[in-house]
């Protein structure tokens, strides 16, 4: 537990590593104003403004009839009146809110789990990935890790305090920065008074606590990636590789799915709590009355991901323990 | 080695081989050495550039692994038995190696941090070392004198039976290398163990009791610095006839030879203390202006020494090449 103390010390007084921590709280804040931003509701005199704007446009009249005579091409035929006067008032609405250029959405805090929540999580994971590989990073750049073995040589020991100050920062991070994201979120929705799907609260929660994992085990993989190459640089140039490189590789090699390995669709898969990929060979076939239509949808769920990505880390991590435990200390 | 290790060395390896392999093949940097430091004193670690002196410290101290032999530090095996002597030993490897972006004091307190060593201990190193009024500065601004002297202090927090110092003068200001000697002198003359490795001979025969001297990873001499000079058997000496000189002193236990500095300069070799070469050259009418003690200094020795070993690094089937 010392060692975890003095780990996380030298992680605070880090320089590169509190610009990170910042950056963690800033993005997320930029994300949640943009998105608060985006979703403001329209003002009385804005509608009035805009309503008057459409329908003063030479279409508007011409459209708006079209929708009046067949409005099952207009909306779902669930959602079509039965009576022609609601018709008229609902293809109103719906063709002002077209010519006005109304499309902005409302907040909705459901709809958000799979936009700007998955976002944050994913930014956090990111810049935590970047602390643990600068934290250890420098240690190695400067050589100041064998004095740090000259006072404690038990390596497997220094290993596992590093390792255990960023999971610890990662999963105190991921959750303060997603629960303070939502909360902040939940509240904007209250002062506007939108009503809030039930089971959202639940679903928020689970996302945070994906977040927050995803985070710690992001940090785990930019420290032992760079615990097993020394270097920053190499951890970066290896991230590079395995998005860009990796991608490409896995994209032509004889998979039958492809998709499904790579690393960025599972990590939306674990976020999101799955993740709809597409295969080439048809799952299901449906007759939608002009004949038959397949499709080769396929869902990776979130725990298959959270095995995968684990994996991953397994071989790394191990890899670099057994490097760190034999390799001579510059 | 837990059962032959002898008590009173503080260090000791024997057979210690360390080999690098490469793209150009395996080089050995260090080949059964038997390395014998006993406790109290100080002990210089001597050797040219690439001799592996470095090397040894770094695997005695766990930092680079052994190929082959056995090392022990306070009788107990290492590394095995590293975690249980480490407190009892400060060490500087090469170069200072500290993070650059913290301060001098931030460095150490981390360090002391970890082995649970009170803040007092801190101030007390930075005092030792004369940091106090810059230790607040970050560690990259620090001149490569200021440097030396934190990692000294480091060394410090753990109050060390067995300092090892390797190159602890480098870069220091004349004033700087005095403090630095004293200091090593006074821990020395305190109990503590101090394996000094440098290249300054001069101040390694100044504050050395015992040495070793490596060359090419091999085991050249050690012992005492009084053994390794050798007994003083050569005079010089300085009279006004040269030539009764050699004629006193012609036969028995003297060779005279001349000196090379002048006329009236001539060289001694003899075993008689130099009471008796007074004696015999006064009896003969012949008196002296100067009689010089001539001894080989350390440096000479290890000029002698090294030079005899062949240059070049060796390689893993004990072949040598330049």
């Amino acid at each position: 537990m010392r060692l975890l103390g003095v780990e996380l010390t030298r992680l605070r007084w880090r320089r590169a590593c509190l610009v990170l921590l910042v950056a963690s709280f800033v993005v997320p804040a930029l994300i949640w104003a943009g998105t608060v931003w985006g979703t403001r509701p329209y003002s009385d005199a804005e509608v009035q403004r805009a309503t008057e704007q459409a329908q003063a446009q030479p279409g508007f009249a011409q459209e708006l009839r079209r929708c009046e005579r067949k409005p099952e091409q207009f909306f779902p035929p669930e959602e079509v009146p039965d009576d022609q006067a609601d018709v008229s008032e609902q293809c109103r609405t719906l063709v002002t809110s077209w010519w006005s250029g109304q499309f902005r959405q409302p907040l909705d805090l459901r709809r958000e789990l799979e936009g700007s929540g998955t976002g944050i999580a994913i930014v956090v994971a990111g810049l935590m990935m970047l602390l643990g590989a600068t934290f250890v990073g420098a240690d190695w750049a400067s050589g100041s890790m064998s004095n740090q073995l000259l006072f404690e040589p038990r390596r497997l020991r220094v290993y596992a305090a590093k390792a255990g100050a960023v999971v610890v920062t990662g999963l105190l991070l991921g959750l303060v920065v997603a629960t303070a994201w939502w909360l902040g979120l939940a509240g904007v929705a209250r002062a506007r008074d939108l009503t809030i799907a039930g089971g959202t609260a639940g679903d928020v929660g689970w996302q945070v606590v994906r977040g927050a994992l995803l985070a710690a085990a992001a940090g785990l993989a930019g420290l032992v990636t760079t615990m097993l190459f020394r270097s920053t640089v190499a951890t970066l140039g290896i991230l590079f590789a395995v998005v860009v490189a990796g991608s490409f590789l896995i994209a032509v090699l004889p998979f039958e799915s492809p998709e499904r390995w790579l690393p960025h669709l599972n990590v939306l898969a674990w976020i999101g709590d799955g993740a709809v990929y597409y295969t080439e060979t048809p799952q299901t076939c449906v007759d939608d009355g002009t004949g038959m239509v397949c499709s080769g949808e396929r869902v990776l769920e979130a725990r298959t991901a959270a095995a995968y990505l684990l994996s991953g880390l397994g071989l790394v991590g191990a890899a670099s323990l057994g490097s760190f435990r034999r390799r001579d200390i510059p | 080695m837990s059962s032959t290790a002898t008590a009173d060395l503080v260090i000791e390896t024997r057979g210690l081989r360390k080999e690098f392999s490469g793209r150009r093949g395996t080089r050995v940097a260090v080949q059964d050495l038997d390395l014998a430091v006993p406790r109290g004193g100080v002990h210089g670690f001597l050797g040219p550039n690439g001799s592996g002196k470095t090397t040894t410290i770094r695997m005695l101290l766990g930092l680079a692994r052994a190929t082959r032999g056995d090392m022990a530090l306070f009788g107990t095996p290492v590394p095995a038995g590293l975690p249980g002597v480490i407190d009892r030993v400060g060490a500087v490897v090469e170069m200072p190696k500290f993070l650059p972006h913290f301060t001098g004091r931030q460095n150490l307190t981390i360090l002391a941090r970890s082995k649970g060593i009170a803040a007092e201990r801190v101030d007390a190193a930075v005092d030792t070392v004369g940091l106090r009024g810059r230790d607040g500065d970050r560690y990259r601004a620090y001149s490569l004198g200021m440097k030396q002297r934190l990692a000294i202090a480091a060394t410090l927090l753990k109050d060390p039976q067995l300092l090892i110092l390797d190159e602890p003068t480098n870069g220091l200001d004349p004033a700087g290398i005095r403090e630095i000697r004293e200091t090593i002198r006074t821990l020395g003359e305190a109990g503590v163990t101090v394996l000094l490795s440098s290249h300054i001979l001069a101040e390694v025969q100044q504050v050395c009791t015992s040495a070793t001297i490596i060359g090419n990873g091999r085991l050249l001499a050690s012992g005492r610095v009084e053994d390794l000079l050798g007994a003083s058997t050569s005079y010089r000496i300085v009279v006004d006839d040269p030539d009764a000189a050699r004629r006193a002193l012609g036969g028995g236990p003297y060779a005279v030879s001349g000196d090379g500095d002048g006329a009236t300069s001539l060289r001694v070799e003899t075993d008689v203390p130099p009471a008796e070469i007074t004696r015999t050259l006064g009896e003969a009418g012949v008196w002296l202006s100067e009689l010089t003690s001539v001894r080989p200094d350390l440096e000479t020795v290890f000029l002698e020494l090294t030079s005899q070993d062949t240059l070049g690094s060796t390689t893993a089937d004990g072949g040598v090449h330049a």
